[in-house]
């Protein structure tokens, strides 16, 4: 299989600490994978310097063929979105639903440009594949956290990207609001052919999504699992590193 | 009082210098308040009042000097915030801290009265000259352009910068363009206004309009047009009853936030959940 994303050796480092310690990983066009792990596991700053929000002190990352770089980031976040986990906005903010989403449309209009028509119906066809047109026109932070992560997924959809890099998705949502936005994942990855790569804590929510699972400890992937063997696996794991300690 | 006062080319300049004043501090407001960077002005104003007393003391341009240490400040605080392991709040605490230390140095330093070193911390609205009245005009202009450009990019960045970022948007460089414009809004309103005083300018009509819509585009609408009216009403105010006009300014100001609070429909509808359970069972 072709790969979408090609990790090889990366260290990433905070204040002299490895928050990833020569992570390598390949992701095929078209898969969903899942990142599991403890806190402080390096989870989420994987994703991050695949997005190229955080750059590695050593190592490299292609994605869609290109290597990471100054050079090829703009093209690179044209071709994929971000959805970061829950967002705390003041519930006053001025800025409404639609507008949310619209801003997943910014790298197809770039610096000095308004947001065409063609960019305005794409938000719309967003919203309306997470079932939330109807919130178009209400203020994000008046929006229930189900509701706002819906629209973060409409936002990340809406840039039409080969890429989804979602950052514990379904964090801090009830039951019910997580079930929807799983489905709703499933579907939008199923009918775009998306790459998808999912950070989270809740083993059920990967092992019904993905096609196979990363766990990852300590800045380093340290076992694969597929969703019928998550849980068995990373028990087996932590229980020999127990065991080592 | 006779009505020829507002024939008065000191009268003319005090309006302009208010119209003005009004849009520049209150535009860069909503940025400050919707970003929760409130701390910024003050910050940003002290740095310049020790800026210009740095020019009367060594005999340069204060206005000039005002300028350079505000745009120091502004042009500090960002990499201060970003690289330095602090949060913005902090990073604006040691440049307001070190702006007040060198202005009290600087102060001791300007042989015999200190009137016009004072000047610059109360401001005076009815002595702004032409050319403080061209330099406002200047960058109440650039600022509306700006973010008329750059609205969208603002607006990615007001929502969450690193989103932003991740959107594409320049969110580090819109950043540090609204600290520079907000140094260079705080410098140009400084001889109408003062550096103590711009701080209220700039926070009290954008929190006003805060209170009132969830559109972007209507909250600088409004902000510019209650800071307009806090200049123009002040300055009526203040000659009518004879008092300071800067401090009129900002208590006429704070007034309109007053009453903005008291009628926001936003207020009624984030009351407390017990609030409304108590109404529901009277």
């Amino acid at each position: 299989m072709q790969s979408a994303i090609q990790v090889n050796e990366v260290v990433v480092e905070y204040d002299g600490r490895k928050a990833l310690a020569g992570v390598s990983l390949s992701v095929g066009r078209g898969e969903t994978v899942g990142l599991f792990g403890p806190n402080g596991s390096g989870k989420s700053t994987l994703l991050r310097a695949i997005h190229g929000l955080v750059l590695p002190s050593y190592g490299s990352i292609e994605v869609l063929g290109e290597k990471l770089s100054p050079r090829t980031l703009r093209f690179i976040r044209k071709q994929m979105a971000y959805m970061p986990q829950f967002i705390q906005i003041d519930q006053r903010m001025p800025i409404s639903a639609l507008e949310v989403v619209l801003m997943g449309r910014y790298g197809h209009s770039g610096l000095f440009h308004r947001y065409s028509h063609s960019d305005k119906n794409a938000a719309r066809a967003a919203l309306e594949q997470v079932d939330a047109l109807h919130l178009a026109n209400r203020p994000f932070g008046q929006l229930s956290g189900g509701e706002q992560q819906r629209i973060s997924l409409a936002r990340a959809l809406a840039g039409s990207p080969r890429l989804l890099l979602l950052d514990e998705p379904t964090a801090s949502l009830d039951w019910r609001s997580q079930q929807r936005i799983e489905k709703l994942v499933q579907a939008a990855c199923k009918l775009q052919g998306l790459t998808t790569l999912i950070v989270s804590h809740d083993a059920e929510s990967l092992a019904a999504i993905c096609d196979r699972i990363i766990i990852m400890d300590s800045g380093r992937i340290v076992k694969e699992s597929i969703p019928s063997r998550l849980s068995e696996d990373y028990r087996n794991y932590f229980r020999g590193s127990e065991a080592v300690k | 009082m006779s009505w020829d006062i507002l024939h008065d080319e000191f009268m003319k300049n005090a309006a302009a210098a208010a119209l003005l004043a009004g849009i520049a501090c209150p535009l860069i407001g909503v940025l400050v308040v919707t970003m929760r960077l409130s701390f910024i002005g003050v910050c940003i104003s002290h740095a310049a009042f020790a800026g210009a007393l740095a020019g009367l003391a060594f005999g340069g341009n204060p206005t000039l000097t005002a300028l350079i240490g505000s745009l120091i400040a502004a042009t500090a605080l960002g990499p201060i915030a970003d690289k330095g392991d602090f949060t913005p709040d902090t990073a604006m605490g040691i440049v307001f801290s070190s702006s007040l230390g060198a202005s009290f140095l600087l102060l001791s330093l300007i042989p015999g009265p200190k009137t016009e070193a004072l000047g610059f911390l109360w401001g005076n609205v009815l002595t702004v000259t032409r050319g403080n009245i061209y330099l406002l005009a200047g960058v109440a202009a650039l600022v509306t352009l700006l973010i008329a450009i750059f609205f969208r990019e603002i607006q990615g960045v007001i929502f969450n910068r690193e989103l932003a970022l991740a959107s594409g948007i320049p969110a580090t460089a819109i950043f540090y363009g609204l600290l520079i414009c907000s140094g260079l809004s705080i410098t140009a309103s400084l001889n109408a206004i003062g550096g103590m005083l711009v701080f209220s300018l700039i926070i009290n009509p954008a929190a006003a309009a805060y209170q009132l819509t969830y559109d972007l585009k209507k909250m600088f609408v409004l902000a510019a047009g209650f800071g307009i009216l806090s200049g123009w009403a002040g300055l009526a105010f203040s000659t009518v009853l004879n008092l300071p006009t800067g401090a009129v300014i900002i208590l006429t100001s704070s007034a309109i936030f007053l009453i903005a609070a008291l009628f926001s429909p936003k207020k009624r509808r984030f009351r407390p959940e017990y609030e409304l359970e108590s109404s529901n069972t009277n």
